[in-house]
């Protein structure tokens, strides 16, 4: 990465779009999402040298939104649980489709994400919305491609378990 | 992706940010930028400013040093040439300068019998009653020459001692 000041907005107006809805569904909770954002981008404006020599910026990127929050929801875990079981009912993940029963297929797995452990949902995130390869998430997450499978599949069969009568009655 | 759940869920869109989410960032980050080439344009101007600074202080310090040294040794040259002498050996000094001092003064009266010049009262200690005298046992050895050193004749130097 060069440290031409305008290649940091232009990472910015890159993977925003992506990396948007990837810490929505770890926080929960936009005003979070926001603050996590800015977090990121400011910090790497201010220390323009953490940029140098990566050859990934998007898992990079992907990488840093995915520590900021897990400290954040550690740190707010020990500050108000309450606060983040309220989060979950406010976060709108998904574009919401004129259809009904999508909206409400997708208000369905919006919530059930938001039951799966902050590790799975990262990677079902990154593998079903990123279409990443378990390799390449475990680059991102700093895991193993094993241990990105296996969040993989467990979270999958959650949201299974947790979607299977929705899924029986709209088909 | 395997199977028709994976396929459907992956069907569902996401939601993008908001243009004002993106909009904020950009703008938060040309600031921080702005800041942080401002703060170390800063830095580096201080320290090219701040170089002839010190020197100048420096040249200043010395100069005042070397300005200090040279007044005091014009001003008191023999403050610390001068050997410390025992009580004893000033009184012997004492002796000697009184007797070459009568010795010239008998040598300019067979010169100019009617010469009626008398010594500077400076050096005449004791017709000098301002001060009371001291016990000999209060004596200490002086910090200065005794009589001064401008008319002081020649005479042996004693080895240097401690005070006491």
């Amino acid at each position: 990465m060069n440290r031409d000041p305008s290649a940091l907005e232009d990472l910015c107006r890159q993977h925003t779009p992506a990396l948007f809805p990837f810490l929505l569904n770890l926080t929960r909770n936009e005003a979070d999402t926001r603050d996590l954002l800015q977090e990121l981008f400011v910090s790497l404006a201010r220390h323009p040298e953490r940029l140098d020599g990566v050859r990934e910026p998007r898992a990079f990127l992907f990488r840093s939104a995915h520590n900021l929050a897990l400290d954040h929801l550690r740190s707010r875990a020990s500050r108000h649980r309450a606060h983040e079981a309220a989060g979950h009912a406010r976060a709108d993940l998904f574009n919401l489709p004129a259809n009904p029963d999508d909206a409400a297929h997708a208000e369905a797995l919006s919530a059930a994400l938001g039951e799966l452990p902050a590790d799975q949902r990262a990677v079902v995130h990154l593998k079903l919305w990123e279409g990443m390869t378990f390799e390449s998430i475990g680059r991102t997450l700093e895991i193993s491609p094993n241990t990105a499978a296996s969040r993989y599949r467990y979270g999958l069969e959650k949201l299974r378990s947790l979607l299977r009568s929705l899924y029986n009655q709209l088909h | 992706m395997n199977d028709e759940f994976e396929q459907r869920l992956s069907r569902h869109t996401l939601r993008s940010a908001p243009p004002e989410v993106i909009e904020d960032l950009a703008r938060a980050i040309r600031t921080h930028q702005a800041r942080t080439e401002l703060r170390s344009h800063r830095a580096s101007a201080g320290d090219d400013d701040s170089a002839p600074v010190w020197r100048t202080l420096g040249l200043l310090w010395a100069g005042a040093l070397a300005m200090l040294m040279l007044s005091r040794s014009e001003t008191d040259p023999m403050t610390h040439s001068v050997p410390r002498l025992t009580p004893e050996q000033a009184a012997v000094v004492r002796a000697e300068r009184m007797a070459l001092w009568e010795l010239a003064n008998v040598r300019e009266s067979l010169d100019e019998p009617a010469s009626t010049q008398t010594p500077p009262r400076r050096l005449l200690e004791p017709a000098d009653r301002s001060r009371t005298p001291r016990p000999r046992s209060q004596l200490r050895s002086p910090a200065v020459p005794i009589l001064g050193h401008e008319h002081r004749p020649p005479f042996q130097r004693f080895p240097i001692e401690s005070p006491i």
